[in-house]
Parts: structure tokens; C-alpha cells; sequence
């Protein structure tokens, strides 16, 4: 067949099956969807694009099932982002205040900072179980969905602790000493 | 009702579609035939009527409907127009259900539901099934998708949200979403393709 021919065919063909879907979606308006009926009862391609469409719609709420399993994983990558986040700015605010080598703490803490970080992630990986969420299954759940990271704690068993929350925060607040980051 | 388990009615003996006329003769011979051509269309059918009713309770009663005017009227369709025959008889009783249930408005409403709809619920458990590679291409192809297609498919299939509703969150204009999802679509079909034949 030569290749021109073939190109109007798999335009036809695609065109059906854009109308099919729209059809199967109810997102054609009222005359639309009586012209397209009145092709339904007459045309068996076009009943053939409808199943077809509801087949397609079917894989992909099938594919999308583990995607929201992954997803529910990616929120808890975010927690834990924001978890480690928060230690990395606790640890950083102790030191931008002094308080690692303060008079109540004249030897400093040297590992300290290293430890408020190990510890959070330590529970971190408790809490995932020992599965890290791939970092690439982070970036594309925040890039799909930028506003979905909770700003305060929400009560969900993913979000950080309020004090990690708390101590980010005060990352924020400028030291009395206008260190403050 | 209609035993739709029994395919054969002939003790369960299998009988594949038969390539000449069907026997009108001989009763027993063209319900085998009808129920064996139904049982090779039934899951394309099932997903057709879902299209149409956008109800899982509705396309379960159109699918006995449609079988039992097929076992009643089916041996005068000829073979080789018979799946055309079979699938304008499920349309027409489809349209039927769809008033009789549109005063109760309990169809899905998104579409990811409607398309698990498929997967399940159906009258046999091979009406259902959908082939693994089938998902399997169709995640591929989800995930090779730009970004601002597969956001379109994602709030539209998986949100409760039409076109122009996204368009209107987005801030696009509504062509550009159409555009967008037209084009996933096509792609989408495109990785169907050497799956494609899904219990059909």
C-alpha cells in the first residue's frame, strides 16, 4: 500500500479512536454523542474503537496501581526528606548559634550535628523498613505534584515529628546574634 | 437468566465458531455456535457495553441481555457477520440500560474506575482478564510519555476531573490539554498494538 494511502488510514484510525475515547469518557456533548452513537450502530470499527479505548483505560488503572503504592512510598521519601532536613537544619542551627562549643558545653560536641543527622536517619530507615525510596521516584512525585508536601504536620503516620518541623523553622529565625541563616 | 458458564450448551463440549452459515436446522448446533462466538467476543463486548453505560451493574445486565437475544436470534446472523451482529444487539439493549439507570446517576464516575470496571466484576471470570504484557506496555509507554502529556492522562484517568476542569486548574487552554491527551492516546494505542488481542 503505498505509504500516503497507509497515512490516511492510520489518521482515520486515530481519529476514531480519539472520539471513541472521548465517547467512552462522556466528554462529548450532547450532539456529538448522538452523531457518534448513530456511527455506533452502524459502524462495527467504531464499536470496536470504543472497547478498545476502555481497554486502554483499563491497562493503564491497572499499571497506575503499583504507581499509587509508589506513590504512598514517595510520600513517606518526603517525610523523610523533610525529616532529614530538618535534623541537617537543627544540627546547623546549633552550631551557627555556638551552642556545640557554648559554656554549658565547654569540650563542644563535636559529633553531635553527625549524630542528630544519624539519628534521624537511622529512625528514617526504621521507619521505611530498610527501603530507600529511589530518588528518582521522589523528584517525579514532587515534580507531578508540588503543592501535596504538607506544611504543618498533618498527623499522618509519614509526617516528620513537630520538633524536627520546629527546629527547621528556627533555622529560619535569625540568631539573637543576626547569624541566623 | 441465561447460564452464561454454560458456553456450550452441549455438555460443556467446546465448539469453535463454525466457518459456514449457521445451522438453522439443527437447534442444538447453532446454540453451540452462538455461545462459542460469544465466548470468543465476550471480553471485547463487555468493554464495549462498559463504553457505552459507563455502569458495571448496567453492562452486567446488558451482557445477559445481549446473550440471551443471541441464543434466541443468533442463528439467523450469518458467521462471518455475526460478531457485528452481536455487538449492534449489545448496543442497542446498552442504550436501553443506560436510560433505564440514568435516573439513578450511579455510573463511575472516574475514568480509572470504569477501567478496573473491565478487570472485574465480570460475568466470567476470562471477561475480565486483561493480558500482563498488555499493562505492562501500556506502564511503559505512561512512562516514556513528556511530562505534560502524562499529567493530562494521569488528572484525567485517574483524577475526577474532565478536560476542562484541568485546562481551567492548569491555566491552558482547553485545546492544549485535548491536544495533549490526543497525543498520549496515540501513543498509548500505538504501545497496545503487539499486545493487543486481550481475551478478544
Amino acid at each position: 500500500m503505498p505509504p500516503v494511502f497507509r497515512h490516511d488510514r492510520d489518521a482515520g484510525a486515530d481519529e476514531l479512536a480519539w472520539l471513541a475515547f472521548l465517547y467512552a469518557a462522556g466528554e462529548l456533548d450532547g450532539a456529538a454523542a448522538a452523531d457518534f452513537e448513530r456511527r455506533l450502530d452502524a459502524d462495527q470499527s467504531a464499536r470496536e474503537a470504543v472497547a478498545e479505548a476502555v481497554l486502554l483505560v483499563a491497562a493503564a488503572a491497572t499499571a497506575g496501581a503499583p504507581a499509587v503504592a509508589a506513590r504512598r512510598r514517595s510520600r513517606a521519601a518526603v517525610a523523610a526528606t523533610l525529616t532529614l532536613a530538618a535534623a541537617a537544619g537543627l544540627a546547623a542551627l546549633f552550631a551557627a548559634t555556638g551552642w556545640l562549643a557554648s559554656p554549658k558545653n565547654p569540650r563542644g560536641v563535636p559529633g553531635a550535628a553527625a549524630e542528630s543527622v544519624a539519628l534521624a536517619w537511622s529512625g528514617l530507615r526504621d521507619d521505611q523498613d530498610g527501603v530507600a525510596p529511589p530518588r528518582d521516584d521522589l523528584v517525579a512525585w514532587l515534580d507531578e505534584a508540588p503543592d501535596a508536601v504538607p506544611s504543618e504536620p498533618t498527623g499522618d503516620d509519614d509526617a516528620p515529628p513537630p520538633w524536627l518541623l520546629e527546629a527547621a523553622r528556627l533555622r529560619e529565625t535569625p540568631a539573637p546574634d543576626g547569624r541566623g541563616s | 437468566m441465561v447460564d452464561a458458564n454454560d458456553r456450550t450448551g452441549q455438555g460443556g463440549r467446546h465448539v469453535e465458531p463454525a466457518a459456514g452459515p449457521v445451522s438453522v436446522s439443527d437447534p442444538a448446533e447453532a446454540r453451540a455456535y452462538v455461545l462459542a462466538a460469544y465466548e470468543e467476543h465476550g471480553p471485547e463486548l463487555r468493554r464495549f457495553v462498559l463504553g457505552v453505560v459507563r455502569d458495571p451493574d448496567a453492562a452486567g445486565d446488558v451482557m445477559q441481555a445481549a446473550l440471551s437475544k443471541a441464543l434466541e436470534l443468533g442463528h439467523t446472523a450469518r458467521p462471518e457477520t455475526f460478531k457485528g451482529w452481536l455487538f449492534r444487539v449489545a448496543f442497542h439493549e446498552a442504550l436501553a440500560a443506560r436510560r433505564r439507570h440514568q435516573a439513578g446517576a450511579a455510573a463511575v464516575r472516574r475514568l480509572a474506575d470504569l477501567g478496573l470496571a473491565a478487570t472485574s466484576g465480570a460475568a466470567r471470570p476470562d471477561e475480565g482478564l486483561i493480558r500482563v504484557e498488555t499493562v505492562e506496555a501500556v506502564r511503559r509507554a505512561l512512562g516514556d510519555l513528556p511530562d505534560e502529556q502524562r499529567r493530562v492522562v494521569v488528572a484525567r484517568v485517574y483524577g475526577d476531573q474532565t478536560f476542562a476542569q484541568i485546562a481551567n486548574d492548569a491555566g491552558l487552554p482547553l485545546g492544549t490539554v485535548l491536544t495533549r491527551m490526543r497525543l498520549a492516546l496515540k501513543k498509548l494505542r500505538h504501545a497496545l498494538r503487539p499486545a493487543a488481542g486481550d481475551g478478544d
